[in-house]
């Protein structure tokens, strides 16, 4: 676990040993986490993997089986939460159907027994922040999805919590907008200062907007770390497949003590490192696609494969490779496409470095 | 004039007219065509003459009839007002707090099973229970909560207790579909919000449920208005409300045409209360 950013000495939110199942199944099965003042941490993962469940459970919707959550210190695993110091943006907003956007957004404050002059006041303010000023008189349903989302931000931050959790908060928006209101949040929150943890199954939107990105898998944390961090050095191979296009290589300890793995005529050869050491020890390495250039033949360590697929994304060209069997993949830029064609041989190449060697346990 | 054929060629084209037929068909010929036909006779002389207001005239001059019309819309407002307060509860308590589904069946069944029962039968159970010498009276007597046996058949709380025992359960089906269908994440977020139980309540579930509560009550109310049986056997002939006024007249005078002008005024009564209700209907969107 990556400690938690510094200057903080006591983490915001400390999550001990959380578990909770569902039947049979283990929802969560023991997570521990501790997220600081002020970051904005990403819980990621494919559904099913427990990250909304955590979510639930920080919020209080959820009550763990066992397990201790405590927000600033104070543990909060048995309140209810109306009672914890909190907000959340909910999947598809939840938005009172019956209030206006005003009423909407005043919601908390009123709870809280504000003067309505007052909420007014703030009501106003917070619409602003979110840029939509003159929307207070309107329903939920005379807006579309992108404002609501945005109201739905502002009936949170107006209560001015010292943690908001959003899930899947740009799930039900177009791309356009999706990408749009992810630079918008995290300017947001950089701005605020307040502690965002949000739930996605997008890596990419979790790799935009994140400082720190959980990566979960079967109700347990696979992977917590700077998103570049995860990227580089995943410590499994499903943190290496869910994030990013990743080519694994199982590769087996020479005599000489190095890790090999033949395609074709050449070999992949990468040192080997920490304590296991011995003949037909066997690992995982990993190679991103923008790793792999294409090369001559003469390039030592050079690989022949054929082309299967191109992928073209537009800025980005994703070929896919045979090379002896060995499934790969190479990402160009866009300009590079019209090089690849189905069916073509070529050779490709990587820097040694380029290749991450999965820690010993990785399965 | 103009818009006229542009309106019939967006009639032609919106309404899918086979799908429409039937129940058309059906309505002009068991509503529309009897609705017309106590119309015409209401303002037609009995002697087969021409058009006269005099059945009207005759209604509404007689201040017994407006007794009778006050009667039948208190008994309609009490029975519509006990079955909301009592429904509310009962439809909440099925959709929210009995968790097992097998057991929210069953009561729903057990709330629907009387509606299958014929009126008569149901109306005459109640004539046994609400006797003198009735499971009722026996059993406040017993208890020593009163001395002589109450007078329900042929009072008003009689006729009450059966309308509200025969039309509870379309509030409670009406309400209870409505809060069935109130997203239980905006309660989530009333609660995020830092909102207690109670209100979210009164911010959340009520406001939400309002409507479907609002459409049983008016349900009840029309029912409770145009009942016929229930009121005939549980008044014992002591007290009379407009249906069986009505009722009199096409079946032992055979005035068709003074029972006509009776039906056509708790017909626009009712109409007017519903539309005043209406207007008031703190549900209604503000735009």
């Amino acid at each position: 676990m990556t400690a938690p950013v510094a200057g903080a000495a006591l983490p915001l939110l400390d999550i001990r040993d959380v578990a909770k199942r569902y039947g049979r199944v283990a929802a969560l099965a023991g997570v521990s986490l501790e997220i600081g003042q002020g970051e904005f941490v990403a819980l990621l993962g494919p559904s099913g993997c427990g990250k909304t469940t955590l979510l639930r459970c920080i919020a209080g919707f959820v009550a763990p089986d066992s397990g201790m959550i405590a927000i600033d210190g104070i543990d909060v695993t048995a309140l209810p939460p109306h009672r914890r110091p909190l907000n959340t943006v909910f999947q598809n907003y939840a938005l009172f159907p019956h209030m206006t956007v005003a009423e909407n957004v005043g919601y908390g404050p009123a709870r809280r027994g504000v003067p309505r002059a007052e909420i007014a006041r703030e009501v106003d303010a917070a619409l602003a922040m979110v840029g939509l000023d003159g929307f207070a008189p309107r329903r939920p349903s005379q807006l579309s999805g992108g404002q609501q989302q945005r109201v739905a931000l502002a009936r949170a931050l107006i209560n001015r919590p010292r943690l908001l959790l959003l899930d899947e908060p740009l799930g039900a928006l177009d791309l356009k907008l999706r990408k749009q209101m992810q630079l918008e949040l995290k300017r947001l929150q950089a701005r605020l200062g307040i502690t965002f943890v949000f739930v996605t199954h997008d890596q990419e939107e979790a790799m935009t907007m994140a400082d720190r990105i959980v990566v979960m898998e079967g109700g347990s944390i696979a992977q917590a770390g700077p998103a570049t961090e995860i990227y580089a050095r995943p410590c499994s191979r499903f943190v290496a497949g869910f994030i990013g296009e990743a080519n694994l290589l199982d590769l087996v300890a020479d005599p000489d003590g190095r890790l090999r793995a033949r395609i074709g005529g050449a070999a992949i050869v990468a040192p080997l490192s920490g304590s296991g050491s011995g003949v037909g020890l066997s690992r995982v390495g990993m190679l991103r696609a923008e790793a792999l250039r294409p090369a001559t033949a003469d390039v030592p360590d050079a690989v022949a494969a054929t082309v299967t697929d191109v992928v073209d994304t537009g800025g980005q060209v994703l070929v896919h490779l045979d090379a002896a069997g060995i499934a790969l993949m190479m990402r160009r830029l866009g300009d590079a496409r019209a090089a690849f064609a189905a069916g073509q041989r070529i050779h490709v190449a990587w820097s040694p470095e380029a290749l991450h060697v999965l820690p010993e346990q990785a399965g | 004039m103009t818009r006229l054929p542009a309106f019939l060629g967006a009639l032609r084209r919106d309404m899918p007219w086979p799908l429409l037929a039937a129940p058309l068909l059906f309505f002009a010929a068991f509503f529309a065509f009897p609705l017309a036909v106590v119309l015409v006779a209401s303002v037609t002389a009995a002697d087969g003459g021409g058009l006269t207001l005099a059945h009207y005239a005759r209604v509404l001059l007689d201040a017994y009839h407006w007794d009778i019309l006050w009667l039948t819309l208190r008994i309609a407002f009490v029975t519509t007002a006990i079955a909301m307060m009592l429904g509310y509860p009962l439809a909440y308590y099925l959709v929210r707090v009995v968790e097992a589904r097998w057991l929210r069946r069953a009561c729903v069944v057990l709330l629907v099973i009387p509606l299958f029962t014929s009126n008569i039968v149901r109306s005459f159970g109640w004539m046994v229970l609400l006797g003198r010498v009735g499971i009722v009276n026996e059993t406040l007597q017993g208890a020593g909560l009163i001395e002589r046996p109450i007078r329900f058949l042929g009072s008003e709380t009689g006729i009450v207790i059966g309308l509200v025992y025969i039309l509870l359960p379309f509030v409670v089906l009406t309400t209870g579909n409505a809060i069935a269908a109130i997203d239980r994440r905006l309660e989530e977020a009333a609660s995020d919000l830092g909102a207690g139980p109670a209100q979210r309540f009164r911010t959340i579930v009520w406001p939400l449920s309002l409507p479907g509560l609002l459409s049983g009550a008016v349900i009840v109310f029309t029912l409770a208005v145009s009942a016929y049986v229930t009121p005939a056997l549980l008044s014992s002939g002591r007290v009379t409300v407009f249906s069986m006024l009505i009722y009199q007249q096409y079946a032992s005078v055979f005035d068709f045409h003074y029972g006509g002008a009776l039906s056509v005024v708790l017909l626009v009564a009712t109409l007017l209360l519903l539309w005043a209700a209406a207007a008031i209907d703190p549900t209604r969107r503000r735009t």
